[in-house]
């Protein structure tokens, strides 16, 4: 059970659901941004008719979103129990280590490749993901940039950028 | 010897993706070309029109590609970061949006970045009222604005000529921009379908991209020097004469082939064999007649007089575009 | 109604030669097979085929153009059951029951549910067009921004609908969609939120962020699992639970038929066609007497849905065919194709071209039928996507969503948002935010946004003016209507109970 950080002021224990204050606060600054950065590009009624009523809307929820976040702790009472269910043990870097994988995989690809960090990215994700047999680790990610890059080069006529085999496409 | 060409010229002609026998060093391989706009478009329509009829000059198929977004500004950008090799050409009506990307939307490119090659197809400003308003003449729907300022409302696509011709014609006439309402559209297309439904009391905007709502609108004035067979209507400032005001005439949209300028300093050779290709499609009576079903047109004004036209163009924006900001 | 003289001419059209049907199953396949990859959308399945159109005669360009349209109509639904992908925004009512189906192991029974509701959405649209056709444009083309405002009002209570368990985080959700579609040029040409990226000018690119939100998340979630489908014994393709699926559609005529309606109606308007499905969802949710199995894996939202989706397009239809105006982008594309064989659009279109007009019309018929035999083969293979390990199958389903992102613009800002609003999507769900708010809020930013303001802009701030304006009176009164009825109908203490949250 995640325990929640506890603050004890004036006799009262207060707990914080940290994580998702800091989710809902980070949303509401997005939103605050937004607003200010419209506000700032122009100051129009065409600009603002809906972002700025939108923004305000924002703001009063965060307000209680957040106060939701903070809970008063009866002295006789246990913490009050985890709101979302646990992860599996070892899913957390599973599920890290899969968003992370996209993030550079998005990056490279258009850089490096596509044929070339198809492979890798899908071989890593099946390393990742407890894949072990050897032929599923080549054949996988071979069949994959194989038959995607032929469709998309030459089927979709969308040219992806390649390393390997650049050829008249690139 | 002519019969040998003849039948080069038929097999390219059977099967266009065959490069002819006497293989010049440019194009070898699929020409791309870039329309910065919705598939659709009148830029994209005129594009796939030239993939029809093109590959049989060139010697190598053309495959279009749209790029639409932020005014033509997407496409362009990405134009421009491709290598200058000619292997991509840009399709567009290069004024207003080239200039109003530059001026309004703060570009990272000049007018210096391109080569016009031919301002082939030319449109022009017209004032248009949906059918059932009441008003038969451009002195009219003034001096019913006159009458009753800001209740007459008018649809603009942001931006464009026709939002600034209208907003010089206010401007001309002594009326703030509170004289009518301006309702602010995303693009021609739904600016032009709410001018048809009634929507909005008038538009000024380019008058062949008008044409399919023809049967629902009504002309009142051209924004040209002279009359034009297509609308029996007179010229504006012939209009304006009672008023004892004028408004400055800018060109609509200038359809054009464009390449970066670097492919015509690096490549000079290949820039004519596209030139003498693109000529040599324009003259197809084929390919004219495909224009003229689509009421298209393909002029040849050459390099030199295109550029001046987006010169002037470009000037005439940059001078009246205060008119447009908030 | 009904032009005798042209509507025999158009069979004489169709029914001449069978030669130029042979393009009928590619046509439908293509659609398919576009549609049922995440991240490709209609336009681009529609420039793949523009290039072949100059080598078609007329006719058969005009059978292919509409075989494409019946498969894509159907296509976007299939990632949107097996995956939780939807193939387009139109597909997004589709996944919030069709998945819960698919992961119950009752994927073949939804996707024979989206299919045979896709068909007769489908069918009801075209024989509405049929009879209808001209009444339908003249009817449309008063169609302006206050409607759509209206509409788009609607649309937005959904999102207090989707809500979730917890109603401030489901509004907040929803609002931060309705922004987050705001991003980029306003209609006057200010940069906003846009971090001075000019790919962001566009606004967040639609299809990516609903993949990433949706899939990706969801695809997150399932990493730790093997199937899609939990239970072994179920994890199979069965040509009968297919067809029972079919079967059980027909058990649901009310929502068939109004997600019908409600699609055609809406389809009409520019845009309209992306939220009808979403509408008619809600509407199913509202009549229905049980609203709380709605989003478990209830039969009647995949119908709502999909009928609305499917027969949308078939109002969006009407105005190219009656008045040669374009509302969306793949009919723009349809008139592209017309114009290749030198039939250009116009108010006279159907005047001049009734002929062409009812073939379109009867052959997209027609194809309804070739639809529901193909796509029923379609789906037979596409549903053993369940026997695939998920470790092999999030590996290339999210592979193949950034490459198909990447395809459509040839930039960044697609792969890019696919996996920024991935971590976004996987934290929603974290936190119990409903995404499907924040979806519909990002759909309808733009759309609310511009109707507003022109609303607003016509008007000259005179409230007055809506007297003007009977539909979007009317199309109000029916919004209000639509949020008091089960108030009134139901009494108080079933308002009690709202109150205090029980009831989702």
């Amino acid at each position: 059970m995640p325990s929640r950080p506890q603050l004890t002021i004036g006799g009262r224990t207060i707990a914080v659901d940290l994580p998702h204050l800091a989710f809902v606060t980070a949303i509401a600054a997005w939103c605050a941004w937004f607003c200010q950065d419209a506000w700032r590009a122009q100051k129009g009624v065409e600009n603002l008719i809906l972002i700025v009523p939108a923004s305000a809307m924002a703001m009063i929820l965060y307000i209680v979103v957040a106060a939701s976040c903070i809970h008063i702790v009866p002295p006789q009472d246990h913490p009050p129990a985890a709101p979302r269910r646990p992860l599996a043990p070892g899913m957390a870097s599973k599920i890290i280590g899969t968003m992370a994988l996209l993030a550079a995989y998005v990056v490279c690809a258009p850089l490096f490749g596509f044929d070339v960090a198809s492979f890798i990215y899908i071989l890593t994700m099946l390393l990742l993901l407890g894949e072990r047999r050897i032929l599923v680790l080549v054949l996988v990610p071979a069949l994959f940039c194989a038959i995607v890059i032929y469709c998309f080069n030459t089927l979709l006529a969308t040219p992806l950028p390649l390393l390997l085999f650049p050829g008249d496409a690139a | 010897m002519q019969r040998r060409q003849l039948l080069t010229a038929a097999a390219a002609l059977a099967a266009s993706h065959v490069v002819p026998a006497h293989a010049a060093s440019w194009p070898r391989r699929p020409v791309t070309i870039l329309v910065p706009f919705d598939v659709g478009g009148s830029a994209d329509r005129l594009a796939r029109g030239f993939a029809q009829y093109m590959p049989k000059y060139l010697g190598q198929p053309l495959t279009v590609v749209d790029r639409a977004g932020a005014g033509g500004l997407i496409g362009t950008t990405w134009f421009l970061q491709q290598p200058a090799d000619g292997y991509t050409v840009m399709l567009t009506p290069a004024t207003p949006f080239i200039p109003v990307n530059i001026l309004v939307t703060h570009a990272h490119y000049t007018l210096d970045s391109f080569t016009f090659v031919n301002a082939q197809w030319v449109d022009y400003t017209i004032l248009l009222v949906p059918k059932d308003r009441p008003w038969k003449t451009a002195a009219e729907l003034i001096d019913a604005i006159r009458a009753a300022p800001g209740k007459i409302s008018t649809g603009v696509d942001f931006g464009s000529v026709g939002h600034i011709t209208t907003m010089a014609l206010l401007d001309a006439l002594g009326l703030g921009p509170d004289a009518v309402r301006i309702v602010t559209f995303d693009g021609a297309g739904a600016m032009r379908t709410a001018l048809a439904g009634g929507q909005v009391d008038f538009n000024i905007g380019q008058a062949e991209g008008a044409a399919f709502i023809s049967g629902f609108v009504r002309p009142l004035a051209v924004f040209l020097d002279h009359r034009v067979p297509d609308y029996d209507v007179p010229p504006i400032n012939d209009v304006l004469k009672a008023y004892h005001v004028s408004v400055p005439l800018i060109n609509g949209s200038v359809r054009t082939f464009v390449f970066p300028a670097a492919f015509k300093a690096k490549h000079p050779d290949d820039y004519a064999t596209f030139v003498a290709a693109y000529r040599a499609t324009l003259d197809d009576p084929a390919f004219q007649k495909w224009l003229h079903d689509n009421q298209m047109a393909g002029d040849w004004v050459g390099e030199e007089r295109t550029a001046a036209i987006i010169r002037a163009n470009y000037d005439g924006l940059e001078k009246y575009k205060n008119l447009i900001k908030p | 109604m009904i032009d005798v003289h042209a509507l025999a001419a158009a069979v004489h059209l169709l029914g001449g030669s069978w030669q130029p049907w042979l393009v009928v199953l590619p046509g439908i396949l293509i659609g398919l097979a576009v549609h049922a990859v995440p991240g490709l959308t209609t336009s681009m399945a529609l420039a793949i085929c523009l290039p072949l159109i100059p080598y078609m005669d007329f006719l058969q360009a005009l059978i292919f153009m509409t075989a494409m349209y019946a498969g894509a109509l159907f296509g976007v639904a299939i990632p949107a059951i097996l995956l939780n992908v939807p193939g387009s925004a139109a597909a997004v009512g589709t996944t919030f029951d069709g998945f819960p189906m698919a992961q119950a192991g009752r994927h073949n029974e939804a996707l024979g549910l989206a299919l045979a509701a896709s068909c007769v959405g489908q069918v009801i649209a075209y024989l509405l067009l049929l009879c209808l056709a001209q009444p339908i444009a003249a009817f449309a083309i008063r169609l302006g921004p206050p409607e759509m405002l209206m509409v788009s009002l609607w649309g937005i209570t959904l999102i207090a609908r989707l809500r979730g368990r917890h109603m401030a985080r489901g509004l907040l959700a929803g609002v931060f969609g309705l922004l987050l579609g705001t991003v980029g040029l306003s209609v006057r040409g200010a940069a906003r939120g846009t971090f001075g990226f000019d790919l962001l000018l566009d606004g967040i690119p639609t299809v990516p962020a609903i993949v990433g939100l949706f899939a990706a998340a969801e695809l997150f979630n399932l990493v730790g699992r093997e199937y899609i489908v939990d239970d072994r014994t179920r994890r199979q393709v069965n040509a009968g639970r297919i067809l029972a699926g079919m079967r059980e559609t027909f058990r649901h005529p009310g929502t068939l038929l109004r997600g019908a309606l409600l699609g055609s109606g809406i389809g009409i308007l520019p845009g309209g066609h992306a939220i009808a499905n979403l509408l008619s969802y809600s509407e199913a949710r509202r009549a229905a007497k049980d609203p709380e199995r709605f989003g478990t894996g209830d039969p009647r939202g995949i119908i709502a849905a999909e009928s609305a989706n499917a027969s949308s397009e078939g109002g969006s239809m009407a105005t190219l065919l009656a008045l040669g105006i374009p509302t969306g982008g793949a009919t723009a594309v349809m008139l592209v194709a017309f114009g290749m064989h030198n039939i250009t659009g116009g108010p006279a279109f159907m005047r001049d071209h009734a002929d062409i007009v009812y073939a379109v019309i009867l052959s997209s018929l027609a194809q309804v039928v070739l639809l529901a035999a193909a796509g029923f083969g379609f789906i037979f293979i596409a549903g053993f996507v369940v026997k695939v390990r998920l470790r092999l199958l999030v590996p290339i389903v999210l592979a193949l969503a950034v490459i198909g992102s990447y395809a459509l613009a040839q930039n960044l800002a697609g792969p890019i948002t696919l996996a920024a609003f991935a971590v976004i999507g996987w934290l929603m769900q974290r936190f119990d935010y409903p995404v499907a708010a924040a979806v519909v809020g990002l759909l309808l930013g733009r759309l609310t946004e511009g109707a507003l303001l022109r609303t607003y802009q016509m008007s000259g701030g005179d409230i007055g003016f809506l007297l003007t304006r009977p539909i979007a009176l009317a199309i109000l009164l029916l919004l209000i209507g639509s949020i008091a009825l089960p108030y009134l109908r139901r009494g108080r203490p079933r308002l009690l109970e709202k109150r205090q949250g029980r009831i989702v």
